[in-house]
Protein backbone atom coordinates (compact mmCIF):
# COMPACT_ATOMS: atom_id res chain seq x y z
CA UNK A 1 0.00 0.00 0.00
CA UNK A 2 1.22 3.47 -0.80
CA UNK A 3 1.17 6.26 1.75
CA UNK A 4 -2.12 7.53 0.27
CA UNK A 5 -3.73 4.08 0.36
CA UNK A 6 -2.72 3.64 4.01
CA UNK A 7 -4.11 7.08 4.81
CA UNK A 8 -7.38 6.33 2.96
CA UNK A 9 -7.80 3.06 4.83
CA UNK A 10 -7.21 4.80 8.15
CA UNK A 11 -9.76 7.52 7.33
CA UNK A 12 -12.31 4.92 6.18
CA UNK A 13 -11.97 2.81 9.34
CA UNK A 14 -11.95 5.47 12.06
CA UNK A 15 -15.71 6.08 12.16
CA UNK A 16 -16.90 2.43 12.23
CA UNK A 17 -14.23 1.59 14.83
CA UNK A 18 -15.37 4.46 17.06
CA UNK A 19 -18.95 3.33 16.57
CA UNK A 20 -18.09 -0.20 17.68
CA UNK A 21 -16.62 1.11 20.93
CA UNK A 22 -19.67 3.33 21.49
CA UNK A 23 -21.89 0.29 20.90
CA UNK A 24 -20.12 -1.52 23.72
CA UNK A 25 -17.83 -3.74 21.67
CA UNK A 26 -14.45 -4.50 23.21
CA UNK A 27 -11.12 -3.22 21.96
CA UNK A 28 -10.30 -6.80 20.94
CA UNK A 29 -13.43 -6.82 18.76
CA UNK A 30 -12.34 -3.57 17.14
CA UNK A 31 -8.84 -4.94 16.53
CA UNK A 32 -10.25 -8.10 14.94
CA UNK A 33 -12.44 -5.92 12.73
CA UNK A 34 -9.51 -3.71 11.73
CA UNK A 35 -7.36 -6.70 10.90
CA UNK A 36 -10.09 -8.30 8.79
CA UNK A 37 -10.76 -5.02 6.95
CA UNK A 38 -7.22 -3.79 6.35
CA UNK A 39 -4.91 -6.81 6.80
CA UNK A 40 -2.42 -4.20 7.98
CA UNK A 41 -0.87 -3.81 11.41
CA UNK A 42 0.22 -0.29 10.51
CA UNK A 43 -3.35 0.72 9.61
CA UNK A 44 -4.63 -0.85 12.85
CA UNK A 45 -2.05 1.11 14.87
CA UNK A 46 -2.92 4.40 13.21
CA UNK A 47 -6.69 3.89 13.66
CA UNK A 48 -6.26 2.88 17.32
CA UNK A 49 -4.04 5.92 17.91
CA UNK A 50 -6.84 8.16 16.54
CA UNK A 51 -9.81 6.59 18.30
CA UNK A 52 -8.03 6.14 21.65
CA UNK A 53 -6.38 9.56 21.36
CA UNK A 54 -3.04 7.97 22.21
CA UNK A 55 0.47 8.33 20.83
CA UNK A 56 1.43 6.16 17.87
CA UNK A 57 3.99 4.46 20.12
CA UNK A 58 1.40 3.50 22.74
CA UNK A 59 -1.00 2.32 20.03
CA UNK A 60 1.80 0.16 18.58
CA UNK A 61 2.28 -1.58 21.91
CA UNK A 62 -1.46 -2.13 22.34
CA UNK A 63 -1.91 -3.59 18.85
CA UNK A 64 1.24 -5.68 19.13
CA UNK A 65 0.05 -7.31 22.36
CA UNK A 66 -3.50 -7.87 21.10
CA UNK A 67 -5.19 -11.20 20.51
CA UNK A 68 -5.95 -10.18 16.93
CA UNK A 69 -2.29 -9.88 15.95
CA UNK A 70 -1.04 -12.77 18.08
CA UNK A 71 -0.25 -14.84 14.98
CA UNK A 72 2.55 -12.50 13.89
CA UNK A 73 3.70 -11.39 17.36
CA UNK A 74 6.80 -13.56 17.40
CA UNK A 75 7.70 -12.68 13.80
CA UNK A 76 7.46 -8.96 14.56
CA UNK A 77 9.38 -9.25 17.83
CA UNK A 78 12.23 -10.98 16.03
CA UNK A 79 12.33 -8.24 13.39
CA UNK A 80 12.12 -5.56 16.09
CA UNK A 81 15.06 -7.06 17.99
CA UNK A 82 17.14 -7.35 14.81
CA UNK A 83 16.32 -3.76 13.96
CA UNK A 84 17.40 -2.44 17.38
CA UNK A 85 20.52 -4.58 17.34
CA UNK A 86 21.59 -3.43 13.85
CA UNK A 87 20.91 0.24 14.61
CA UNK A 88 22.93 -0.11 17.81
CA UNK A 89 25.84 -1.70 15.91
CA UNK A 90 25.69 1.06 13.29
CA UNK A 91 25.70 3.72 16.02
CA UNK A 92 28.93 2.27 17.43
CA UNK A 93 30.76 2.24 14.10
CA UNK A 94 33.68 4.63 13.92
CA UNK B 1 17.98 -27.15 13.41
CA UNK B 2 21.44 -25.63 13.69
CA UNK B 3 22.18 -26.49 10.06
CA UNK B 4 18.86 -24.94 9.06
CA UNK B 5 19.71 -21.76 10.97
CA UNK B 6 23.15 -21.60 9.33
CA UNK B 7 21.56 -21.99 5.88
CA UNK B 8 19.02 -19.27 6.69
CA UNK B 9 21.74 -16.86 7.80
CA UNK B 10 23.91 -17.76 4.80
CA UNK B 11 20.96 -17.21 2.48
CA UNK B 12 20.26 -13.94 4.20
CA UNK B 13 23.89 -12.89 3.90
CA UNK B 14 23.71 -13.54 0.15
CA UNK B 15 20.49 -11.52 -0.06
CA UNK B 16 22.16 -8.74 1.92
CA UNK B 17 25.06 -8.65 -0.55
CA UNK B 18 22.61 -8.79 -3.43
CA UNK B 19 20.70 -5.85 -1.99
CA UNK B 20 23.95 -3.90 -1.52
CA UNK B 21 25.08 -4.56 -5.07
CA UNK B 22 21.61 -3.75 -6.34
CA UNK B 23 21.98 -0.20 -5.00
CA UNK B 24 25.66 0.40 -5.21
CA UNK B 25 25.86 -1.04 -8.71
CA UNK B 26 23.04 1.18 -9.90
CA UNK B 27 20.56 -1.60 -10.62
CA UNK B 28 17.48 -0.77 -12.58
CA UNK B 29 14.19 0.19 -10.97
CA UNK B 30 13.58 2.01 -7.75
CA UNK B 31 16.27 0.88 -5.31
CA UNK B 32 15.82 0.59 -1.59
CA UNK B 33 17.95 3.67 -0.95
CA UNK B 34 15.86 5.83 -3.25
CA UNK B 35 12.65 4.44 -1.70
CA UNK B 36 13.97 5.33 1.76
CA UNK B 37 15.09 8.76 0.59
CA UNK B 38 11.64 9.30 -0.84
CA UNK B 39 10.08 8.19 2.46
CA UNK B 40 12.30 10.51 4.52
CA UNK B 41 11.58 13.46 2.24
CA UNK B 42 7.81 12.89 2.31
CA UNK B 43 7.85 12.47 6.10
CA UNK B 44 9.89 15.67 6.51
CA UNK B 45 7.45 17.54 4.30
CA UNK B 46 4.47 16.15 6.22
CA UNK B 47 5.93 17.06 9.60
CA UNK B 48 3.87 14.31 11.23
CA UNK B 49 3.87 10.51 11.38
CA UNK B 50 4.06 9.04 7.89
CA UNK B 51 3.40 5.42 6.95
CA UNK B 52 4.43 3.99 3.60
CA UNK B 53 5.44 0.72 1.97
CA UNK B 54 8.83 -0.27 0.60
CA UNK B 55 10.01 -3.22 -1.48
CA UNK B 56 12.99 -5.21 -0.25
CA UNK B 57 14.43 -7.36 -3.06
CA UNK B 58 13.73 -11.08 -2.51
CA UNK B 59 11.92 -10.35 0.78
CA UNK B 60 8.70 -8.66 -0.21
CA UNK B 61 6.88 -5.55 0.83
CA UNK B 62 7.19 -3.89 4.23
CA UNK B 63 5.24 -1.15 5.96
CA UNK B 64 7.51 1.53 7.35
CA UNK B 65 6.49 4.45 9.53
CA UNK B 66 8.08 7.29 11.46
CA UNK B 67 7.73 10.93 12.42
CA UNK B 68 10.72 12.64 10.88
CA UNK B 69 12.21 16.00 11.81
CA UNK B 70 15.39 17.92 11.11
CA UNK B 71 17.57 20.20 13.16
CA UNK B 72 20.63 21.54 11.36
CA UNK B 73 22.62 18.57 10.10
CA UNK B 74 20.66 16.07 12.17
CA UNK B 75 17.67 14.07 10.98
CA UNK B 76 15.56 12.41 13.69
CA UNK B 77 13.16 9.50 13.26
CA UNK B 78 10.61 9.09 16.05
CA UNK B 79 8.18 6.22 16.64
CA UNK B 80 9.93 4.09 14.03
CA UNK B 81 7.89 1.10 12.87
CA UNK B 82 8.69 -1.65 10.42
CA UNK B 83 6.43 -4.61 9.66
CA UNK B 84 6.05 -7.11 6.84
CA UNK B 85 3.03 -5.96 4.85
CA UNK B 86 -0.14 -7.81 5.84
CA UNK B 87 0.12 -11.27 7.26
CA UNK B 88 3.07 -12.60 5.26
CA UNK B 89 5.29 -14.82 7.35
CA UNK B 90 8.36 -15.05 5.13
CA UNK B 91 11.30 -14.53 7.51
CA UNK B 92 13.62 -11.58 7.19
CA UNK B 93 17.10 -12.25 8.49
CA UNK B 94 19.79 -10.15 10.08
CA UNK B 95 21.52 -9.48 6.75
CA UNK B 96 18.42 -7.90 5.24
CA UNK B 97 17.79 -5.78 8.32
CA UNK B 98 21.45 -4.69 8.27
CA UNK B 99 21.12 -3.73 4.60
CA UNK B 100 17.98 -1.76 5.42
CA UNK B 101 19.69 0.25 8.19
CA UNK B 102 22.75 0.71 5.99
CA UNK B 103 20.63 2.06 3.13
CA UNK B 104 18.59 4.24 5.48
CA UNK B 105 21.83 5.78 6.74
CA UNK B 106 23.07 6.32 3.20
CA UNK B 107 19.73 7.83 2.21
CA UNK B 108 20.04 10.36 5.06
CA UNK B 109 23.67 11.08 4.13
CA UNK B 110 22.72 11.57 0.46
CA UNK B 111 20.18 14.14 1.64
CA UNK B 112 23.01 16.12 3.24
CA UNK B 113 22.64 15.09 6.88
CA UNK B 114 25.62 14.23 9.07
CA UNK B 115 23.71 12.63 11.98
CA UNK B 116 20.81 10.20 12.11
CA UNK B 117 18.97 9.75 15.39
CA UNK B 118 16.39 7.01 15.83
CA UNK B 119 13.81 6.78 18.62
CA UNK B 120 11.19 4.12 19.14
CA UNK B 121 9.22 2.28 21.78
CA UNK B 122 10.29 -1.23 22.77
CA UNK B 123 7.72 -3.97 22.25
CA UNK B 124 10.07 -6.71 23.48
CA UNK B 125 12.65 -7.38 26.15
CA UNK B 126 12.54 -6.72 29.86
CA UNK B 127 11.00 -3.26 29.51
CA UNK B 128 8.32 -3.23 26.83
CA UNK B 129 6.92 0.27 26.44
CA UNK B 130 10.24 1.93 27.24
CA UNK B 131 11.84 4.12 24.63
CA UNK B 132 15.15 3.36 22.96
CA UNK B 133 17.30 5.63 20.86
CA UNK B 134 20.58 5.53 19.00
CA UNK B 135 22.64 8.11 17.17
CA UNK B 136 24.42 7.21 13.93
CA UNK B 137 27.33 9.37 12.79
CA UNK B 138 26.85 9.54 9.03
CA UNK B 139 30.25 11.13 8.42
CA UNK B 140 31.89 7.77 9.16
CA UNK B 141 29.98 5.91 6.41
CA UNK B 142 32.22 4.37 3.80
Amino acid sequence: MSNNQIQNQVERLIRPSRQMLQDGKSLDDVLEYLKAESKSKMVSILVISKIMDSSVGDAKLLVHKSKAWKDVKQRDEEIHEKLISEIEKMSKKK
Amino acid sequence: MVVGAVYRELGDHLVSNYIKSFFEGGGSGAGLRSQLKNFLQKALNKGDFLADTIDIPQKGRFDIGARVSRSGGKITLNDVMFFPEGEQTRPIGTGSVRALIDQLSWAAKDMGFDTLEVFSKRVTGAYPGHNWNFVIDLTTLK
